[in-house]
């Protein structure tokens, strides 16, 4: 583990501990919570089979001082992908004992940058998860859960060198790849109740991730990828009461080794991520919500002048990641309308400036208004725009590489749109 | 034949909604999403929301384009992608990543 006299560490820490300060005095009437009553009765007519079928339509286009990826030679760049993911769901309960799920969703998408040198369009379907769950009621004070998942390999992993290019920066859009290999998951968890309104969570769930090609990083054919396989563990808690409910976790995962044409590369540091999230209703009509995340990441294991066994990394490569929203909203009979905000920022790796393996701090700002409009109770609009603003700073020259290896400050601009519709039925 | 598949697995749902009906369902139950030590139903709402929340934690990189829920329900924070990943493995070709080793 990373020690605390890291400088990466102390400066995460540090915005960690400023945005929750600044963040307890946003909400001071938080603690004026009324009385649990929950909207939704807790007992009755459990729901026969249902279907719900959600799709949107998430459009994004950015311009920046360099294209992605960012070389030091790099010209500025532009460019716009279009998202669309379908999801259907069917859920039921066929005893008072047991509840279960089924998900399906998969995706189109449509991504061209335009830089030169680094042009290129890449379209056609992503991926798609199959996920079922079930759900055991039989026990009080436990209601433990089982989930199978699996990622089918329906996108193309494998890229030509142009339609590469439709690969984009993951700070910006939602789909930073367009495939990867089969992969297969288990989580084991369950509920418990602390009170009607106060609940306790605990899960834990390991991922196989298999191999697959992709495009070679350098001239024609295919480089073979297997993905380090994941561990992960989750508590959480959460309450909801009439006016005020919130929730919090942490979870830490673990990797193992990532291979590349069948040889070791790198193994993953175990990464412990916690968040805190708070809703507030002021009145019937406005309410608010908040969350803070923070993300850090251990050491690497990396190959040492390029040869095995893998070694922890001298200094970590991994960046802390702060995540900052807050929206508020005005709900009428049938629609809802606020502003939301958002906040990113990664601190600059340990390395020094000067090393290869440096990674400069990043900060992402967003804003935007979102709405939601029930054409009936069982069919709902949304939309969302958002403006975002990125900088990463700069990237000094490398010792090893000599003058002009650098990259300069990187702004990008990006809007984000979003158009989508929920039904159930 | 993409868009066959996308069709074909909304008809095959479709289809297994016009057979459950056939399989009985709990009907009347006395808490919808379980109880707590004393007997006390439970939030539903909450209930969901944790349990999808130790789900998805769990699972954090089952798929970068079909995370396993459904879009546009995205009320659980999530951690961050592995950036060291994203840059190292999934760019395109002109690069392996700005400090990647070997």
């Amino acid at each position: 583990m990373v020690g605390i006299s890291d400088a990466g560490v102390r400066q995460g820490s540090h915005w960690a501990a400023a945005i929750v300060f600044a963040f307890a005095f946003s909400f001071p009437v938080i603690g004026s919570a009324a009385t649990p009553a929950p909207a939704e009765p807790l007992a009755g007519e459990a729901d026969p089979w249902t279907i719900s079928l959600s799709s949107q339509i998430e459009y994004y286009s950015w311009t920046s001082t360099k294209g992605y990826p960012a070389t030091g030679a790099g010209a500025e760049g532009s460019g716009s992908q279009t998202y669309m993911p379908v999801g259907v769901k069917l859920a039921g309960r066929p005893s008072e004992l047991l509840s279960l799920e089924f998900l399906v969703r998969s995706a189109f998408f449509y991504s061209s940058q335009e830089t030169a040198g680094m042009s290129g369009t890449a379209r056609g379907m992503t991926d798609t998860s199959l996920t079922a769950t079930g759900t055991y009621y039989g026990m009080a004070g436990l209601q433990p859960f089982l989930s199978l998942t699996t990622n089918l390999p329906t996108g193309n992993a494998e890229q030509s060198a142009a339609s590469s290019f439709g690969k984009m920066d993951s700070d910006v859009v939602d789909t930073p790849v367009f495939g990867e290999g089969f992969n297969g998951g288990v989580t084991l968890g369950t509920n418990i109740p602390l009170t009607p309104t106060l609940i306790a969570s605990v899960g834990a769930g390991y991922t196989y991730r298999g191999a697959y090609d992709r495009e070679s990083f350098a001239g024609p054919g295919t480089t073979k990828i297997d993905p380090g396989d994941t561990y992960s563990v989750n508590l959480g808690l959460g309450f909801q009461g009439e006016r005020l409910s919130w929730q919090t976790q942490i979870a830490y995962t673990g990797e193992s080794e990532t291979e590349l044409n069948d040889a070791p590369y790198y193994q993953s540091g175990g990464s412990v991520f916690t968040s805190l999230g708070l809703g507030y209703a002021w009145s019937d009509e406005w309410a608010s919500d908040a969350s803070i995340s923070y993300t850090h990441t251990e050491k690497n294991h990396v190959l040492t002048s390029g040869l095995p066994p893998l070694v922890a990394e001298t200094l970590n490569s991994n960046s802390d990641v702060v995540k900052l929203d807050f929206a508020t909203n005005y709900a009428g009979e049938d629609f809802s309308l606020g502003p939301k905000i958002g906040f990113v920022r990664r601190n600059a790796n340990s390395w020094s400036p000067t090393d290869l393996e440096y990674l400069p701090a990043k900060t992402s700002w967003s804003l935007g208004l979102a709405g939601q409009y029930a054409v009936t109770p069982d069919f709902i609009l949304s939309a969302d725009v958002a403006r975002i603003w990125l900088k990463e700073n700069q990237s000094p020259d490398k010792t090893l590489l000599g003058p002009g290896s650098g990259i300069p400050e990187i702004t990008t601009r990006a809007w984000q749109m979003t158009i989508g519709g929920s039904w159930q039925f | 034949m993409r868009i066959r598949l996308h069709v074909a697995l909304i008809a095959l749902t479709l289809g297994f909604k016009t057979i459950m009906p056939a399989v009985a369902s709990a009907g009347e139950v006395k808490c919808l999403e379980g109880m707590t030590a004393s007997g006390a139903c439970v939030d539903p709402k909450l209930a969901r929301h944790l349990r999808k929340q130790t789900f998805l934690m769990t699972q954090p990189k089952l798929s970068y384009t079909a995370p396993p829920e459904m879009p546009g329900d995205d009320d659980v924070v999530g951690p961050d992608g592995s950036r060291y990943e994203i840059l190292n493995l999934l760019t395109p070709q002109t690069s392996r990543g700005r400090f990647a080793a070997p």
